[in-house]
C-alpha cells in the first residue's frame, strides 16, 4: 500500500455499506483528485488516525449513528485532541433533528451536510465541497453557514 | 280501647261494676274466681287494669294477685283490690309491689271507681303510646343510620371512581406519549431504507436506463413515484408525532404578522396560481408560533391546492371574537374565544364530510387528482387542541370552503390549564 497520495486525503466514517459505496462511486465519477479512505465506525476511525503510518486526512466526513463509538463521541475526541483538532470535520448524516445539529455545532464540527436523497444530488454536493478550499470557505463559524446548502444542479 | 279484667265470685258484684264502667267504653272481661282469672290471663295479657275482689273462696284476691305477678308478662298490669276495710291484710300486701296497686272500699263509690279506673287506664295508654313512640324513634334512627351509611358508601365510591378516572387519564396521556414516540421512531427508521430505494432507483434510471425499453423505464418511474409518496407520508407522520404539548413554548404573538410570514414563504406558489390573499387584522394571542405556522401553512396551502381550475384563488383571512359557554366540572362558565376564518373560493366539499376531513389519512380525493397525504388537517386539529381550541369547516360543493379556528383568548403570557379531554 505504498501508493503516492493524490491531492486531498479524505476520510469517510459510515457504518452503512451502501452509503460508503455510494460515496466512493460518486467521488470517482466527479473525477476530483482525492485519496479516499473508508472506515465503518468510530472505533475504527480513531484506530486508523492513531496509526502513525497513515497520512492524516484533511477532511473527515463523519456519520452520526454508528455502533460502538458514535459520531458525537468521535467528534468530541477529535476536537479535543491536539493532533486531530485541525482536521476539517464534516458531519454527514440523515438527521433532521435541530437538536442534533445544535449539538454537533457546539462540539465544534466544521460543517453539516445532510445525506442527499439522490445520487445526482450526492455528486453535486461532493463536487461543490471537494473542489474548493473548505478551510477558507467555511470559516465564519456562524450557524447560518454551518448547514451546507448545495447550489442546485443546473439542468 | 282499654281492656279491664274484673274478678269477683259474686255475680251481682260483677254486674254492678260492669254497669258502672261500661258507659265509659271500656272492654270488660269478667271472671268469677281467681282460678278463672288466671286461666284467662294465660292467653290474654293486654289488660290495662284488673279489678280484684279480695274476699273470694278457694283463691283469695291477694293470693291470685301473687300468682299473677309471678309471671313476667303480667307484672305490668295494675290491680285495684276491692275490699272491705282491713288494715293488716293491706300491710302484708304492700311488700309485694309498689306503685301499681290500689284499693277500693266497699260499698263502692261509683265516681271514685270511675276516677281510679280512668287514671290507670290513662297510664296504660300513655305507657303504650310512649312505647310506640320509642319504637318509631328507634326505627327512624335506624333509617337515618342506614342513610348515613349509604351516603358514606356512595362518597367512598365517588372518591374511588374519581381516583380511577385520574389514573385512567394519566394512563391515557402516557399511552399517547408512547404512541407519539413510537410513530417518531418508526418514521425515523423507515426513512433510511426509503432513501436507499430512492437513490438506487434513480441510479438505475440514469445509468442503466438506456438498456431498458419504455416499459422498463416506466416501472422505474412508478417505483420513484410511490417512493416519494411514502416519503411525504413518513415526513408528515414525523411532524405529527413531534408536536410539542409543552406550555413553555407558548408566547404572545401577533397573528397577523405570523400569517404574513407564512404567506411570504408561499410566494412562489401564490404567484404561480395567480392567487390573491387578503389578510384582515388578527389579534395577538399566547400561542406556540412553531405550531401555529404549520397550521396556517396547511390551511393556506389547501386553499391554493383545491382551487377551481380556471378561477384564480382568492383567500380571505379574518377574525371575530366569540363567547362560548362551557361546562367544566359541572360549573358553567363563558370563555372568550377568537375565531380565525380562512375562506376560499375553491372547489369546496359537501358539508356532510366536514368532520371526517379532520381524521388522520382521510382524503376526499384520489392522490392522482390532488397530491397529499391526508395528514394536513389532522395535524391542524392536533395543533388546535394543544392550544385548547376548536377547528371546524364549512363548505358546499363548488362554493369554496371556510375553515374556522377558535382559540381561547388569554391576554397574559400563560395559557389556561389544559382541559383534560
Amino acid at each position: 500500500m505504498n501508493t503516492l497520495p493524490k491531492y486531498l486525503p479524505v476520510l469517510l466514517a459510515d457504518d452503512d455499506m451502501d452509503d460508503r459505496t455510494l460515496f466512493s462511486e460518486a467521488v470517482t465519477r466527479i473525477k476530483v483528485d482525492i485519496d479516499l479512505q473508508l472506515v465503518k465506525d468510530g472505533a475504527e476511525l480513531m484506530d486508523y488516525l492513531k496509526n502513525s503510518a497513515i497520512i492524516m486526512p484533511e477532511i473527515i466526513f463523519l456519520d452520526l449513528n454508528m455502533p460502538r463509538v458514535n459520531g458525537f463521541e468521535c467528534l468530541a475526541e477529535l476536537k479535543s485532541t491536539a493532533a486531530f483538532k485541525d482536521i476539517f470535520v464534516i458531519i454527514y448524516s440523515t438527521t433532521q433533528s435541530q437538536k442534533d445539529i445544535d449539538e454537533v455545532y457546539r462540539l465544534k464540527a466544521n460543517l453539516f451536510v445532510r445525506k442527499p436523497d439522490s445520487f445526482s444530488d450526492l455528486k453535486n454536493t461532493l463536487y461543490q465541497i471537494l473542489t474548493i478550499n473548505v478551510k477558507e470557505q467555511f470559516t465564519s463559524g456562524t450557524m447560518q453557514d454551518f448547514v451546507f446548502k448545495a447550489t442546485p444542479l443546473s439542468k | 280501647m282499654a281492656k279491664i279484667l274484673i274478678v269477683d265470685d259474686r255475680e251481682d258484684n260483677l254486674m254492678s261494676i260492669s254497669s258502672l264502667l261500661e258507659p265509659s267504653g271500656y272492654k270488660l272481661v269478667k271472671a268469677n274466681s281467681g282460678r278463672e282469672a288466671l286461666k284467662i290471663l294465660l292467653s290474654e295479657y293486654d289488660f290495662a287494669l284488673i279489678l280484684m275482689d279480695v274476699q273470694m273462696p278457694n283463691l283469695s284476691g291477694f293470693e291470685t294477685a301473687s300468682l299473677i305477678y309471678e309471671r313476667e308478662k303480667l307484672r305490668h298490669i295494675p290491680i285495684i283490690f276491692i275490699t272491705a276495710h282491713s288494715q293488716d291484710e293491706e300491710n302484708t300486701f304492700i311488700g309485694y309491689k309498689t306503685g301499681a296497686v290500689d284499693y277500693i272500699y266497699k260499698p263502692i263509690n261509683p265516681e271514685l271507681l270511675r276516677a281510679k279506673v280512668s287514671v290507670f287506664v290513662e297510664l296504660y295508654s300513655k305507657t303504650h303510646q310512649l312505647i310506640a313512640q320509642e319504637q318509631k324513634l328507634i326505627a327512624i334512627n335506624k333509617n337515618l343510620e342506614n342513610e348515613v351509611k349509604e351516603r358514606k358508601l356512595s362518597e367512598e365510591k365517588v372518591k374511588l371512581l374519581n381516583l380511577q378516572l385520574l389514573q385512567n387519564i394519566d394512563k391515557l396521556e402516557a399511552a399517547n406519549k408512547d404512541l407519539d414516540r413510537f410513530a417518531f421512531m418508526a418514521s425515523h427508521d423507515l426513512q433510511e431504507p426509503l432513501r436507499k430505494i430512492n437513490v438506487f432507483s434513480e441510479r438505475l434510471d440514469s445509468e442503466y436506463g438506456n438498456l431498458l425499453d419504455t416499459e422498463g423505464k416506466r416501472y422505474i418511474n412508478r417505483i420513484q413515484n410511490a417512493t416519494s409518496r411514502l416519503q411525504a407520508l413518513i415526513k408528515d407522520i414525523l411532524t405529527f408525532s413531534k408536536i410539542s404539548t409543552d406550555k413553555k413554548d407558548f408566547v404572545k404573538s401577533d397573528l397577523s404578522q405570523l400569517m404574513k410570514e407564512v404567506v411570504s414563504e408561499m410566494e412562489s406558489e401564490i404567484q404561480e396560481k395567480n392567487a390573491q390573499i387578503i389578510i384582515e387584522e388578527l389579534p395577538s394571542l399566547a400561542i406556540n408560533p412553531n405550531l401555529m405556522r404549520p397550521l396556517f401553512f396547511n390551511l393556506l396551502s389547501n386553499s391554493l391546492k383545491y382551487s377551481k381550475k380556471d378561477v384564480p384563488p382568492v383567500v380571505r383571512i379574518y377574525s371575530e371574537p366569540e363567547m362560548i359557554s362551557e361546562k367544566l366540572n359541572g360549573v358553567e362558565s363563558k370563555r372568550k374565544y377568537c375565531r380565525i376564518f380562512v375562506s376560499d373560493n375553491g372547489i369546496g366539499f359537501e358539508q356532510v364530510f366536514s368532520e371526517q376531513i379532520f381524521d388522520m389519512f382521510k382524503r376526499l380525493h384520489n392522490h392522482t387528482e390532488y397530491e397529499g397525504t391526508g395528514i394536513g388537517l389532522a395535524l391542524c386539529k392536533k395543533i388546535v387542541e394543544v392550544h385548547n381550541g376548536y377547528i371546524s369547516a364549512k363548505s358546499s360543493l363548488g362554493e369554496g370552503a371556510t375553515f374556522i379556528v377558535s382559540l381561547p383568548m388569554i391576554e397574559q403570557g400563560e395559557p389556561s390549564e389544559p382541559v383534560r379531554a
